[in-house]
């Protein structure tokens, strides 16, 4: 028996169809923002503390910065594609729909932009931003509570 | 001459959508992956201890996600296509197999998919893995590393100092163990502790 959805429903559910890459890209990145720093703070498999905060605060930028560099090159990769074919600087073969073609450059080069955005955005943003991070803000704020602690200890 | 390979590129990814999507999903998260180890090893400010967790976590989690986006993404984004044209799922007004909403229908299981893959079973799996990737393939050259960032001190040697007589009462071990033999170092800890000499 078929699952009929209803026509409010249905409407709402045709614009999925051009959904663009880079719009999936930031509703995957959200939700993976969230998902992965929540699952590695309260994660029991990890026993110490510190690197909970560690592992939670990475994941986090990480996200953010390869959720940003993914829908860039996306955007990038896209725009060159169509650029490139709309103007006949890439060779359209035989019997091939120019529209769809154009598409398909664009996914290719939007690869070519991602490699590329790792060495260049992800690998040293990433790895910085965390040590920034965590002596700014975490390792200060423990500081912070041990300072208090001693205070506490010295006045009793 | 790079136009050309372009093109022969965007060609196969037309007509190989899935092969181009495997593929060039491989090759972005071994870049990834491999970028990011490298970045956090170099790293000099992040401390030791987190590293020996992170790398392990980062390569584990490439590896996770190439496989749940295979084995749930790509089979969610199929799933939902077949279901909407073999009309099991139908929009309201529309006919059995509209081709707009078939590729509605396929957008959005391919999108759920790909959630649930990437941000939920691979963060769940991956800390576990990553525990046990440590234990047992880092744990050796943990213990290497230790052992040659140890302060050189003066080493002591333990022997058995076994004297071979009539009385001796450890004679019968004469067949096991022979007299001044070396059974270990043992060297005196750098701090005052509870355990102040430790034996390797």
């Amino acid at each position: 028996m078929p699952i009929t959805i209803p026509a409010g429903l249905t409407k709402s559910l045709l614009p999925l169809a051009d959904l663009t890459p880079w719009k999936q890209r930031i509703a995957i990145g959200v939700i993976a923002m969230v998902s992965h720093t929540a699952i590695d703070y309260w994660s029991p498999f990890i026993k110490e503390k510190e690197t909970r905060e560690y592992a939670a605060i990475r994941s986090l930028i990480k996200m953010f910065i390869t959720m940003t560099s993914g829908v860039l090159s996306r955007i990038a990769g896209q725009k060159l594609g169509e650029f490139l074919v709309k103007y006949d600087k890439m060779p359209l073969p035989a019997g091939m729909d120019k529209a769809k073609f154009a598409g398909a450059v664009g996914s290719v080069l939007s690869i070519y932009c991602a490699l590329i955005s790792v060495p260049l955005i992800e690998m040293p943003i990433i790895s910085n931003a965390v040590t920034y991070v965590m002596d700014k803000f975490i390792k200060k704020k423990s500081a912070n509570v041990s300072t208090n602690l001693k205070k506490v200890n010295l006045n009793a | 001459m790079l136009s050309e390979f372009i093109t022969k590129q965007a060609k196969y990814a037309l007509e190989n959508r899935a092969k181009f999507l495997t593929l060039t999903l491989a090759i972005l998260y071994a870049s990834g992956t491999a970028g990011q180890a490298i970045s956090l090893y170099t790293n000099k400010k992040i401390p030791e201890k987190e590293k020996r967790f992170l790398i392990p976590q980062e390569i584990v989690n490439g590896v996770l996600e190439v496989v749940t986006f295979l084995a749930i993404a790509s089979r969610f984004e199929k799933w939902g296509k077949s279901l909407a044209e073999k009309g099991v799922i139908v929009g309201e007004g529309l006919a059995k197999g509209d081709a707009g909403f078939v590729k509605a229908v396929t957008v959005l299981f391919s999108l759920v998919g790909t959630i649930l893959a990437l941000d939920f079973v691979t963060p769940l799996i991956r800390n576990p893995l990553t525990i046990l990737l440590q234990k047992h393939i880092f744990k050796t050259k943990i213990e290497d590393k230790e052992q040659l960032t140890r302060p050189m001190l003066p080493s002591i040697s333990l022997n058995t100092n076994i004297k071979f007589n009539p009385n001796n009462p450890f004679r019968y071990f004469e067949n096991t163990m022979n007299a001044n033999q070396t059974v270990g170092k043992a060297y005196p800890a750098t701090s005052f502790g509870s355990n102040p000499l430790r034996i390797f």
